[in-house]
């Protein structure tokens, strides 16, 4: 009775005086001691992950992101990275097909729609990333006080995030014109309007300009001479990024400075370049790194180009009804008219390295997926070994041929056709092919042309090489819009001043309100 | 006292045992128990009456006195200290002096006693039957003039002991007895008395002095005389101004439920349970008045025994004994940013009473069945769609036939067994409840295994301290089949209805197929159900331990320490001798483990009192929290045999990861309620949190609330409106917080990785996250205002509660996407504008035939609510809902529209001369393009509604349950797949009447297998009415007599069978109405309405059969 009285009625019950004082001094002392929480209490860090502030102490701090930076286009969407290289460079222009996706053949014949993602948003999305990861160590290293961490070693550090920064932004500047320039992670200014594309390669040239002059020639190991920003390859960047500007002496200067540096050194077997046993050859100024095995190191761009089937001789057990065939259909199957160049100029060498055509048809499933017979696929990079997902093989990003068909062009133009038709002819001779005919400066000019779109077939070059050797925009809409199949059919481009620039992605103009998009679009 | 009448007393004050009872109560319980103890003292020749006590004191305060007789006897006194100045100064010399004579002199004859063991209850002496006891009847009637005897007995004719009978106008009263009986003596021969009793109706009757009066007493359906939780405390239902819900869980625990959803469901207005799948251990969503938040938490809060948590799982729903729901932030406004903007569901656990040992056993056998199959294309008229998409079939045996849905589901069957045993002695009460499930889902191999455990204490250490202790505990054993993927995806639902009936279970090989021949089909369900073997062990525990201090002056100062643990281990297994995806890479096993532990500290000390017509409650307190938790997720491939399944014989790992995360909360807050003259009402809080998921600038935030109520009916203009009783009008204004899901979003992450370091060999590499930090980063806030209005119509027989309120939800936390040229994909930031939920809803409660052998009790609610974005910025570009390979995304968020609103073409029909579907071409620009896209659909119900009936016959009950939504549409994946008529799989029985030559008039378009028209697109022929009305729960009880079980000597035998989701109307063509996508990272807010090939729904039979010792 007497509980359910206690418990339950507040009626009073007589109280002693010691048990008032003993329990309202406990009470007392809990309350005070439980309120007073610290705002210690309050501060949890993040325990699983690394905030920025604490990701810049060590110099080993430095490299990992530096190490970051270079690794990105070769995380999982790498594929996409070498897709926007071949899709800009060799669809657009008149070496390969868009496949049987609207997205890229619509890209292909210069129709794209700002609303597509696949692939525009892409060539916008993947370069600036890249950039925030250089602009994260241009913005930290500078500020770190390791001790041990001495600033020729930062210089060295920041000298690869400027060539790196400097290099996406050519890449973006090249399809988008004007874009907007973010060149700090912490600019309170996130919604900025775009740079003019002049002033654009003006950062790119401060940038590579840095570079070079920070850089060393060489890495203390070949692998990082070749994988890595030197100032070789940010003088190669300052050559492509002249030809662009048309400022052909710079650009034949900075040609020569790679060529006589002593780093480089074309390799015998053209083949070697591509076949995913000879990486980090002499050639080679910058590669992009994989290792197999993983997403995030490994690439299946390559696999990407294979129509559906059965390629299990390539180490892809590529099952009939997948997600994979539907989900992912197969592009930059070659034009006939690149064929034909191939055979007409007798390139064997070049052309075993750059494609294959599938002879045994049944191989393929579904002619729903709009393939013919005659196409051949790009080949140039290999599979990986059977097996395997993701495949090992580094892509090509730079390299010496480009850089002395650059010079010869440049001498060309500026009036020293002999010296470009030796430069032209060291390229042909690597390949077995006889010394090019051509003399007259505008018959050396095209045969530059033509050489580099076999030398440099998906390697991010042949749209550009064209634009600059019409040096007239219209004179280039006009020649896009004049490409046909090689039995005459036209390809039916729809080419114009406008459109040889992409659209600004309409996820970002919607994001973004002091975007301008592109007249045209 | 007997025992008999200590249960009765405690029985009266069921559910109380720690809720400070209120100044009525008190009255009446005063007046019930001096009743009571009078009669006690009749019948037992206390022992303590003959205690002899010597004083010799000189002007003493009585007090003192009282304490001395205390020191030197077991006796005790109880009294309340306006009856009497005990500070008056008394003088007083007796020697070996029995109680009786003593409190005579003491007191002066103003006093009267009760003596009931040793204790001594003190009341003041009026002329009735409180006088002192005596055997005189004659010097009795002496006294007074008219004397009414009478009986209160309930509408079953059993007696109401301690019924509170008042002659109206007087304060002259008395109580009944344990037979129901009373007597009463009145001036007046015309007196009306008034009869009462708590949970019962008052009743007026006219006395009269020749017959014996009887009263029967209709349950009352307002429960206004009940206690309310409140958060932190209690209030008299009277006294509440704010929107509060008590479900009427009235045996509803004690039936074939394995899940609290299932408790909450039709039950209360503005509460909606959405059974999203029919998955063994999986858990409802529930919305408690709409969805008003884009990315945080949308679930309520649960107060479990006081401690606050996110998750019921820890519950057995036998062990539930009360649940009360929070609904508007002038309620919930006390547990301020915890998430308490989604409501509160306080549930308490089942506990041991005084004096009553009980051992009870509640069991049920039972079995589910898939409610429906969906009709599908047999052979013959699937080689003929797909010859329409140009695929001839050859090889395949035709005459093949699995019916896929027949191999995928089961009749599966369900045990359930809960013991308990409880009890209390004097000072201390226990209940242990231990509870195994059996249950095996409708989809072959799936089911889940629970065990359960609930323990709670209570015990008083001595008159001013007590310590309680409540734990919690399941253990869950999940089968897990994989659903809520399309079929490509891995889900096994969509795959039983998408593969095609002849191609077969096996290959050659032995393995399951994942394709028929010519590259028709697809990974067939059973590959998916018998070469993964999935299995998730979850654990889930809630304790508390608290004590309870009493203060002077009313105070009481309480203290709860809360642990709340759960951890899961999920393994999978792929079989490489079943499965072909295995076999490439040898089979793979995943080892996924979580855990995490929660601390609560939570303090407050309360005040309550009453100053004449003056109530006041104020409680004031803090709470601690904190919060660890880890997670290690390890997949590996290549085993090096297929009967070890574990990690170490595996070669490969494919992924090697730990994740930790601690997260603080600290808040204050304080509460006061005040009643004048039991007419007016306020209650206003105010708390404090600080959070360590905000930055350190705006990581403290204030939450007010402020509500108030009028009782009219108390009024005296009120006291002659006879049809409309118990009026109250209730009105206030809440704010409520809503925490950042993310642990860190204030701060810049950088994420680790390998990157290429060398030929062959990786290295760290460091880069910043896509997502950019937030130091400005602000709580999420509601506001909302609620307007109530409760009365009683029909001699309080029927109770309605209305209520209209409007919740505003701003500073939405929200990833707000970021120009991709910041090299930064989203930031979390406090979106502008607001989401706003409106509504109206009202619950009915009725005790509508109470006659005899017979009656019928119903409750009905039904809620409005209507859900709209306002004010965000136009580029916010809220899509979500992406639905893989089924055209991207499928909602839209934005201003004017309800939440993720449907978004798509609009379908006018099948053009008969193309064959193709017509879509509505909105942007006047030729073709249809994505800009034409429109809403198709709102997943959101324009109303809800839940009607239960009771209904009692003599020893039969009969229960039955509808609820039901109304206006809210489905968008149904599953159709879109079946009717697709693009890819080379089975197809719905539906497309028969496709479009086949130019002229057809039909609703279904042309096969194609390029649909260069996009009709497989997301578009309005997908998105179908979700309106239903479903039958959810029919039991049937037969209670057997007393008299029967006295023989065999047990004290309850009930007996029942259960149906549940027999009935349903609803016009959807999928498996259920009830669907929802399960959310993996996608917020539950912008996934709604969504069937994504869940796990269906079942409808069940069980029987059981409670028994009481």
């Amino acid at each position: 009775m007497k509980n359910i009285l206690y418990n339950t009625i507040n009626f009073k019950i007589k109280l002693l005086k010691d048990q008032f004082n003993s329990r309202t001094i406990l009470a007392f002392t809990l309350i005070l001691f439980y309120s007073c929480t610290s705002e210690d209490f309050l501060e949890k860090a993040p325990l699983d992950v690394l905030t920025a502030e604490a990701s810049y102490v060590k110099q080993a701090d430095a490299e990992a992101a530096i190490a970051a930076a270079y690794g990105m286009p070769y995380d999982w969407t790498q594929h996409h990275y070498l897709w926007i290289r071949s899709v800009y460079s060799d669809m657009r222009a008149d070496n390969t097909h868009g496949g049987p996706a609207i997205a890229f053949q619509n890209a292909e014949r210069h129709l794209p729609n700002a609303s597509d993602y696949e692939p525009g948003g892409y060539a916008w999305d993947q370069p600036y990333s890249y950039i925030a990861a250089a602009n994260s160590v241009i913005d930290n290293v500078p500020k770190m006080d390791d001790p041990d961490f001495s600033d020729a070693e930062k210089n060295v550090i920041l000298g690869q995030a400027y060539f790196f920064r400097g290099y996406q932004y050519m890449q973006l500047a090249r399809i988008f014109g004007d874009v907007p320039l973010h060149l700090s992670n912490d600019d309170p200014e996130i919604y900025k309007p775009q740079s003019t594309q002049e002033e654009v390669f003006a950062q790119i040239e401060a940038d590579l300009l840095l570079a070079e002059s920070l850089l060393p020639t060489e890495h203390s190991t070949n692998f990082l001479t070749r994988s890595r920003g030197t100032k070789g390859a940010a003088q190669t960047m300052l050559a492509k990024l002249y030809a662009e500007t048309r400022d052909f002496q710079k650009c034949a200067d900075y040609a020569a400075k790679v060529i006589n540096s002593g780093v480089y050194e074309l390799v015998d077997t053209f083949d070697h370049l591509f076949d995913g046993e000879h990486e980090f050859n002499s050639e080679s100024i910058w590669e992009g790194v994989h290792v197999s095995g993983g997403f995030q190191q490994g690439t299946y761009a390559q696999l990407q180009m294979l129509p559906p089937g059965d390629f299990s001789q390539y180490g892809d057990g590529d099952q009939p009804g997948s997600s994979w065939t539907v989900a992912y259909p197969r592009f930059n199957t070659l034009h006939s008219d690149l064929v034909t160049a191939f055979e007409t100029m007798g390139d064997t060498v070049r052309a075993n390295s750059s494609y294959i055509t599938v002879s045994d048809r049944s191989l393929i499933s579904s002619p729903a997926y709009g393939y013919s017979d005659s196409e051949p696929i790009s080949h140039v990079y290999k599979l990986g070994r059977v097996g395997e997902f993701t495949s090992g093989h580094n892509i090509m990003l730079l390299r010496l041929a480009d850089v002395i068909l650059l010079r010869a062009e440049a001498l060309n133009q500026l009036g020293n056709t002999g010296e470009a038709i030796t430069l032209l002819n060291q390229v042909r001779a690597r390949v077995e092919l006889a010394p090019t005919t051509a003399t007259s400066k505008a018959d050396v000019a095209k045969a530059i042309l033509d050489e580099r779109r076999l030398e440099l077939f998906m390697e991010n070059s042949r749209y550009w090489d064209l634009k600059r050797y019409y040096n007239d925009d219209a004179a280039f809409v006009q020649y896009l819009n004049s490409l046909t199949e090689s039995d005459g059919t036209s390809l039916e481009y729809k080419a114009t001043l406008d459109n040889i620039f992409m659209p600004i992605p309409q996820k970002e103009m919607d994001i973004n309100e002091f975007l301008v998009q592109r007249p045209g679009y | 006292m007997n025992i008999k009448t200590m249960n009765f007393i405690d029985r009266m004050l069921k559910n109380r045992a720690e809720k400070s009872l209120h100044p009525r109560h008190i009255m009446n319980i005063s007046i019930f128990l001096s009743v009571i103890m009078v009669f006690s003292t009749f019948a037992n020749n206390n022992v303590y009456s003959q205690v002899e006590i010597s004083l010799d004191v000189k002007d003493q305060p009585i007090i003192s006195i009282l304490d001395n007789i205390e020191s030197q006897t077991e006796l005790r006194f109880i009294f309340g200290s306006e009856i009497y100045d005990f500070e008056k100064e008394v003088s007083l010399s007796v020697k070996n002096a029995k109680i009786d004579e003593i409190i005579k002199l003491l007191f002066e004859n103003k006093l009267a006693y009760t003596l009931t063991e040793n204790v001594v209850l003190l009341s003041k002496a009026i002329q009735t039957s409180n006088t002192p006891p005596t055997d005189d009847k004659e010097e009795l009637e002496e006294i007074v003039q008219i004397l009414i005897s009478g009986n209160v007995t309930d509408s079953n004719g059993n007696p109401l002991p301690g019924a509170s009978v008042i002659e109206v106008g007087t304060t002259n009263g008395t109580t009944t007895d344990f037979d129901g009986n009373f007597k009463l003596a009145v001036d007046n021969e015309n007196a009306t008395l008034e009869v009462s009793f708590i949970g019962f109706t008052t009743q007026k009757v006219t006395a009269n002095k020749n017959t014996d009066l009887k009263v029967v007493l209709t349950p009352d359906v307002s429960g206004l005389n009940e206690v309310v939780l409140t958060g932190y405390g209690s209030q008299n239902k009277r006294d509440i101004t704010s929107s509060i819900s008590v479900l009427d869980l009235d045996g509803a625990s004690e039936k074939a439920n394995t899940d609290v959803g299932q408790l909450l469901q039709s039950r209360s207005a503005g509460v909606r349970v959405v059974q999203n799948n029919g998955e063994p251990g999986g858990s409802p969503q529930i919305f408690v008045r709409g969805i008003s938040s884009l990315s945080g938490n949308t679930q309520p809060l649960y107060v479990i025994d006081g401690v606050v948590t996110y998750s019921t799982a820890a519950i057995d729903p036998n062990n539930i004994e009360d649940i009360t729901v929070l609904k508007d932030a002038s309620a919930a406004g006390i547990y301020g940013a915890a998430g308490a903007s989604n409501g509160v569901v306080l549930i308490t656990t089942k506990k041991g009473r005084t004096g009553e040992f009980k051992a009870s056993v509640n069991t049920y056998v039972g079995f589910s069945e898939l409610i429906r199959k969906i009709p599908l294309l047999g052979s013959s008229d699937l080689a003929d769609y797909f010859e329409d998409i140009d695929i001839t079939l050859t090889g395949d045996d035709l005459s093949v036939y699995n019916d896929w849905q027949d191999l995928t589901y089961q009749q599966a069957s369900q045990t359930g067994v809960n013991a308990s045993i409880s009890g209390g002695g004097e000072n201390g009460s226990f209940f242990v409840g231990l509870g195994y499930l059996d249950q095996e889902g409708i989809v072959v191999t799936s089911g889940n295994k629970r065990y359960s455990l609930s323990v709670n204490l209570d015990q008083q250490i001595n008159d001013w301290l007590s310590f309680g202790t409540h734990l919690n505990y399941t253990r869950a054993n999940v089968k897990v089949v994989p659903d809520d993927m399309g079929a490509r995806y891995g889900g096994a639902i969509s795959s039983a209805l998408q593969t095609p009936p002849f191609q077969p279970i096996f290959d050659d090989d032995g393995f399951y197929t994942i394709a028929a021949k010519n590259n028709t089909g697809m990974e067939n369900p059973l590959s998916y159900i018998y070469g993964n073997d999935n299995n998730n062990i979850i654990t889930n525990m809630v304790a508390d331990a608290n004590f309870s201090i009493k203060l002077p002056y009313n105070l009481t100062f309480k203290t709860q320490m809360g642990v709340i643990l759960r951890s899961n281990r999920y393994s999978a297994f792929k079989d490489p001798t079943l499965v072909l995806p295995a076999k490439d890479v040898m089979g793979e096993v995943r080892y996924n483990t979580g855990e995490s532990d929660r601390f609560i500290f939570d303090n407050t000390l309360s005040y309550d009192e009453i100053f004449g017509n003056h109530k006041l409650n104020v409680v004031i307190g803090s709470s601690t929290s904190e919060e660890n938790i880890l997670t290690s997720n390890q997949t590996k491939q290549n085993l090096a045999s297929e009967t070890i399944q574990t990690l170490n014989t595996a070669a490969t790992s494919v992924l090697n990861e730990t994740t930790q995360g601690s997260w603080s909360l600290q808040s204050y807050f304080a509460r006061a309620n005040y009643t004048y003259d039991d007419k007016y009402s306020v209650t206003a809080s105010v708390r404090t949190d600080g959070s360590s998921r905000i930055a350190s600038d705006n990581r403290w935030a204030s939450f007010k609330t402020f509500s108030m109520g009028w009782n009219l009916s108390n009024e005296s203009f009120m006291q002659d409106v006879d049809v409309v009783k118990n009026l109250k009008l209730r009105a206030g204004y809440g704010e409520t917080g809503n925490l950042p899901r993310g642990l860190n979003s204030y701060a810049n992450i950088v994420i680790v990785d390998e990157v290429a370091g060398g030929p062959n060999e990786l290295m760290p590499g460091r880069r910043p996250d896509s997502q950019a930090g937030n130091s400005d980063l602000q709580w999420e806030t509601s506001e909302q205002v609620n307007i109530g209005l409760d009365f009683s119509i029909l001699d309080d027989k029927i109770y309605v509660t209305t209520d209209y309120y409007t919740k505003k939800t701003k500073n939405m936390i929200f990833p707000f996407p970021l120009p991709t040229s910041t090299g930064f994909v989203n930031k979390i930031v406090n979106l502008d504008g607001y989401i706003e939920n409106k509504g109206f809803e009202f619950a009915v409660n009725a005790s509508l035939i109470n006659k005899g052998d017979f009656s019928w009790n119903t409750l009905y609610n039904m809620s409005f609510n209507s859900n709209v974005v306002k004010d965000i910025p136009e580029n916010a570009s809220i899509r979500t809902t992406l639905l893989q390979n089924l055209g991207g995304n499928l909602t839209m968020t934005k201003n004017g529209l309800p939440l993720a609103s449907f978004w798509g073409y609009n379908s006018e029909g099948v053009d008969p001369q193309t064959g193709d579907l017509i879509y509505t071409d909105n942007d006047g620009v030729d073709g249809i393009t994505p800009a034409d896209k429109q809403v198709i659909g709102n997943p959101m119900p324009d109303f809800t509604y839940g009607f239960i009936n009771e209904f009692g016959y003599k020893n039969w009950d009969l229960n039955v349950v509808i609820d039901g939504v109304s206006g809210n549409d489905i968008y149904n994946t599953g159709k879109q797949n079946l009717q697709a008529m693009r890819l080379p799989e089975n197809q719905s029985a539906d497309i028969v009447r496709r479009w086949r030559n130019p002229g057809d008039i039909t609703d279904i378009p042309r096969a194609t297998a390029t649909d260069s028209n996009g009709n497989s697109d997301i578009n309005s022929r997908w998105v179908e009415d979700g309106s239903y009305l479903r039958v959810r729960d029919i039991s049937l009880s037969y209670n057997f007599d007393q008299d029967v079980l006295d023989a065999v000597n047990i004290s309850g035998l009930r007996l029942y069978a259960n149906l549940k989701n027999w009935f349903t109307i609803t016009d959807y063509s999928g498996y259920s109405p009830e669907v929802n996508r399960n959310i993996n990272d996608e917020s539950v807010a912008l996934t709604q309405g969504v069937d994504y090939g869940s796990f269906p729904q079942a409808k069940s039979f069980s029987v059981g059969l409670n028994i009481e010792f």
